[in-house]
């Protein structure tokens, strides 16, 4: 009878904590603390330090005062938006007829189309920047088109950022477009109601949440943006460009902060937006909705079949032109093909760039991955409800709302404390592992819980009933069943950290640059061919992977997995 | 507060005052009972009332907030779940997808640190015994919906637990397939004498499988009893109501006996209940005899127009008219043979006679 006599002195009301509670608990405490380390604490430094003066002394508003008194840094709040603002009308035109055209009509080769829209994805968005200089620069193909306009500025950074934010819009536009029921169309149809009206009274307003999404995500990923300004921006500052000139250039910590806060915010506001915006769309869809299946139109597929091909065409010409100028040994007086700038003779930078990028997209998919979904694991899964796990969930939606430029910088800050006993990470592939596995920890974060939502709520308590713990349930069911969004994940981490630029370029040391940094530098420095090399060896890269990736994907889902198919 | 120690010897469950509230809303309000070793249980209520609360709280899926859990003698209470003795089986059956049907059976065994022939044999005998043996590797999704019922039954019962939880594991099931597994079930728990509760808000489920049965609503238990008790002498107005078919009218106690309503009176045993005293009056309709036009004398005999009739099979049901009660208030069940005989038209009138034995009397009071 001991368990009667240990049982009731328990204090009334809780339940015991077993083996499970107890993993639980540790677990909450690490992601505590890993939150803490990677994300808020370098923020409150980050922000705190806005409110200081280069001597240390607190000074309140008066650095904003000073940021808003000085002309050209005001200008660049403009420019941003100026340019943000229309490279997300054109993007997201384009990438509605396109997610239109793969989405709700009966072109052939959607396939290969959906295929071709992700290719952005696999280069950084400096390579864009460069394959438009080739192509529009004093010395480029088509330099007349411009019309005597350059091609370093407003023009070239729109045109860039059209390219690169393409790929997201078409994913989120057509996640909207997917998710729509045929039965409003037969309705109308038995109404007879003309395709225009169809179009601008159900599939617009359809897709109204999605779009609304893809014009908030568009709209940041371009204002936040520091390669294209970079590479293509010539005099035209934004305000990511005037974080590096602060900070790198004139070690102007306090003014780097102050206009981190200020690209901070509108952020902030519209992620805030958008995760209203899409549990909209997700409330939209009941659950017995059916799914639309577009009917043959010679003509509407015919046309967007053009239209793709001409994108296609363009997002081809673009990667096409970085591997010319890549293979070109002096553009554009002699064009004969050598592989020399692949030997990267320059200071400063060399092969082991790219075998930094290597180890550090490694190592962010492997553990990020892990770190991740067990993350998920601990917000979504346990039986108890309690403070901290909600608290956890909330912190993992917040890097989203971080530029990586500004999460950089308040790494920066963070590592160089001299009271961080973290300060021996400086400059190591560990802090940028780290930052890195922050800066996308938020996209992650909801597909692994999507997953775990659709995972039987009641495994747990079999599991328990079963006496089996749950660290066994977690390896033996949870990862094996969520293996899809497991894949997912890690090749999203893969691929973002092998193009990532903004957190990076603050914390490399001497010996960790990664290629796109490196990039960045060989451009900056002139050697245009040998940055256009370096930024295709992330883009062989991104593409092995890719398809490894598939291989294995494939593979696995049909043959170690044989469960899921019925 | 009754006294929340003492123990019954024999119980081998044991819920002493047990609540629930979730905010504001209370799921379970002060749930007392015992159940003995081997007995299968079945907690029957309309949806809502609290059923898989209480089912969750002996599980400690969900903790009361108050009242004392004991099994076997302990007080569990506050014991999480993993140290707690019982298999369960939810609606859902939750069958591990990536698992074939001999890893699910052997999922609880393996922790057990049993030796891998023994863990096969264990899990052989519980597949034969679930009649599954032909689908050892298959995984769930290849399985029908019954068939996986059953897998996730042998789960449950491989550790051997001393108690077994139902969380409405037939509700999912087409009706053969139920009637089926009803049997099937009730022969499995009669032959390892595992104490069994069975969640369901089908009585007839609970009327065929249980030794007893727990009625709840709201949050309480109303009556519990055999099927044979809940059913012949329902404790409640709501058990009546809900078990089976029941016709329910108020009416006054007549002096010298039986009640009255209008000019209609009943002859009944009206117990302790004094003359005037307004009363809830039940009648199942299978109660009702009908009877030849100049057969049969007796108490409680009426005349009524026949309203509507309903075909249900080998019986039909009418929905009489009487002056004292309104139209269509009364439902009689007549043999179909009998209702022929007696030629029973709508619009018609039939001589019926209500046996005083089978009117209940219920206190008229506001329903809980
Ligand atoms: N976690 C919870 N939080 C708040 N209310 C709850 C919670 N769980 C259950 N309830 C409420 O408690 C009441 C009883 O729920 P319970 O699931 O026990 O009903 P049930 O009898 O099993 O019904 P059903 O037959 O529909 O399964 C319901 O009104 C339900 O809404
Ligand atoms: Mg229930």
């Amino acid at each position: 009878m001991t368990a009667v006599v240990a049982s009731q002195d328990r204090s009334p009301g809780k339940l015991g904590l077993d083996r499970d509670d107890r993993t639980v608990r540790w677990l909450i405490v690490a992601f505590a603390l890993f939150f803490l380390t990677a994300l808020l604490i370098p923020l409150y430094m980050l922000i705190s330090r806005s409110l200081f003066n280069r001597q240390g002394d607190f000074t309140g508003l008066a650095n904003y005062r000073e940021y808003f008194e000085t002309p050209a840094l005001f200008q660049s709040i403009q420019n941003s938006f100026t340019v943000a603002g229309i490279s997300t009308a054109i993007v997201i035109v384009l990438a509605f007829a396109y997610a239109y055209a793969l989405n709700r009509t009966c072109m052939r080769f959607k396939g290969f189309f959906k295929v071709m829209a992700m290719v952005p994805l696999l280069s950084p968005s400096l390579l864009k920047a460069i394959a438009l200089v080739y192509w529009f620069g004093k010395q480029g193909v088509l330099s007349e088109l411009l019309f005597g306009h350059s091609i370093y500025g407003p023009i070239g950074i729109v045109m860039a950022s059209v390219f690169w934010t393409f790929p997201h819009a078409v994913l989120l536009i057509g996640t909207a477009l997917a998710l729509s029921d045929i039965r409003l169309y037969e309705a109308a149809e038995a109404l007879k109601t003309s395709h225009t009206r169809v179009f601008f009274t159900i599939t617009l307003p359809g897709a109204r949440y999605g779009i609304i999404s893809s014009i908030i995500v568009v709209f940041i990923l371009i204002l936040t943006d520091f390669g294209v300004p970079k590479v293509i921006g010539g005099n035209y500052n934004v305000m990511a460009t005037d974080i590096y000139k602060e900070v790198i250039g004139q070690q102007n910590f306090e003014m780097g902060a102050v206009v981190s806060v200020v690209l901070l915010i509108p952020a902030v506001i519209a992620f805030a937006i958008d995760r209203i915006v899409t549990r909209k769309q997700v409330a939209q869809l009941s659950a017995r909705a059916v799914p639309y299946a577009p009917k043959p139109n010679r003509l509407l597929d015919n046309t967007m079949l053009g239209y793709c091909l001409v994108i296609t065409v363009l997002t081809l010409a673009i990667l096409g032109m970085a591997q010319y100028a890549s293979l070109v040994k002096f553009w554009p007086y002699n064009l004969e093909l050598t592989l020399e700038h692949f030997s990267f003779e320059i200071e400063g930078a060399g092969w082991e760039n790219f075998y930094n990028s290597l180890k550090v997209a490694v190592t962010v998919s492997l553990v990020g991955t892990f770190v991740i979904l067990l993350g998920a694991y601990v917000v979504e899964k346990p039986r108890r409800d309690s403070i901290p796990r909600q608290a956890i969930q909330m912190v993992a939606l917040m890097p989203m709302a971080v530029p990586g430029l500004v999460l950089g910088l308040a790494y920066l800050m963070f590592i160089n404390h001299p009271s961080n006993p973290l300060g021996f990470l400086y400059g190591t592939i560990t802090i940028i592992v780290l930052s890195t596995i922050t800066h996308f920890y938020t996209v992650t974060h909801l597909t692994a819980t999507t997953a775990l939502k659709q995972m039987d709520r009641e495994f747990e308590a079999v599991s328990a009933s079963l006496k089996v713990p749950l660290t066994r349930s977690f390896w033996r069911v949870t990862v094996p069943v969520c293996m899809p969004a497991i894949f997912d994940i890690s090749i999203y981490l893969f691929l973002n950290s092998m193009t990532t630029v903004s957190a990076v370029i603050f914390l490399y040391g001497p010996g960790t640059k990664t290629a796109s940094v490196a990039a960045i530098h060989l451009d900056d420095s002139g050697e245009t061919a040998a940055a256009a090399a370096m930024a295709m060896l992330i883009v062989y890269a991104c593409i092995a992977v890719r398809v490894v990736h598939a291989i294995i994907t494939g593979w696995l889902l049909h043959r170690v997995q044989a469960w899921r198919r019925r | 507060m009754r006294a929340s120690t003492d123990a019954d010897a024999n119980a081998f469950l044991q819920l002493d005052g047990v609540s629930k509230a979730f905010g504001d809303f209370h799921a379970l309000v002060d749930v007392n009972f015992t159940i003995a070793e081997g007995e299968f249980i079945c907690f029957l209520g309309p949806s809502g009332c609290g059923k898989t609360t209480l089912l969750r709280c002996i599980a400690g899926l969900e903790t009361q907030s108050e009242g004392r859990i004991r099994m076997g003698g302990a007080d569990i209470s506050w014991l999480p779940t993993s140290e707690r003795d019982f298999g369960i089986v939810f609606q859902s059956y939750a069958l591990f997808p990536n698992l074939t049907v001999s890893d699910n059976v052997a999922y609880g065994l393996v922790n057990k640190r049993m030796a891998k022939p023994a863990i096969k044999a264990r899990v052989a005998e519980l597949l034969s015994l679930v009649d599954l043996s032909e689908h050892i590797s298959k995984y769930p999704g290849q399985l029908s919906g019954g068939e996986q019922q059953r897998v996730a039954l042998a789960r449950a019962l491989a550790t051997s637990p001393g108690l077994l939880l139902l969380d409405e594991p037939l509700s999912a099931l087409d009706a053969k397939v139920r009637a089926h597994l009803r049997r099937e079930i009730r022969a499995i728990q009669d032959r390892l004498g595992v104490t069994t509760i069975m969640v369901t808000h089908d009585q007839e489920e609970a009327q065929t499988m249980a030794d007893r049965i727990f009625v709840m609503n709201e949050g309480r238990i109303e009556q519990l009893g055999t099927p044979d008790e809940i059913y012949n002498a329902p404790a409640t107005p709501f058990v009546a109501d809900f078990i089976g078919v029941m016709n329910f009218f108020t009416a006054t106690v007549a002096e010298g006996g039986g009640v009255v309503r209008g000019d209609l009176t009943l002859a009944c045993e009206t117990g302790g209940h004094g003359e005037g005293t307004e009363l809830n009056c039940a009648v199942r309709p299978e109660d009702i005899r009908l009877i030849d036009r100049d057969g049969d004398d007796g108490a409680n005999i009426i005349e009524a127009t026949v309203d509507s009739i309903e075909f249900l099979g080998s019986f039909v049901r009418l929905y009489l008219a009487l002056p004292a009660l309104g139209a269509g208030e009364l439902r009689a069940d007549v043999r179909k043979e009998q209702a022929q005989h007696l030629d029973i038209a709508v619009g018609g009138t039939v001589r019926l006679r209500i046996p005083p034995a089978t009117i209940r009397l219920y206190e008229a009071g506001p329903p809980r």
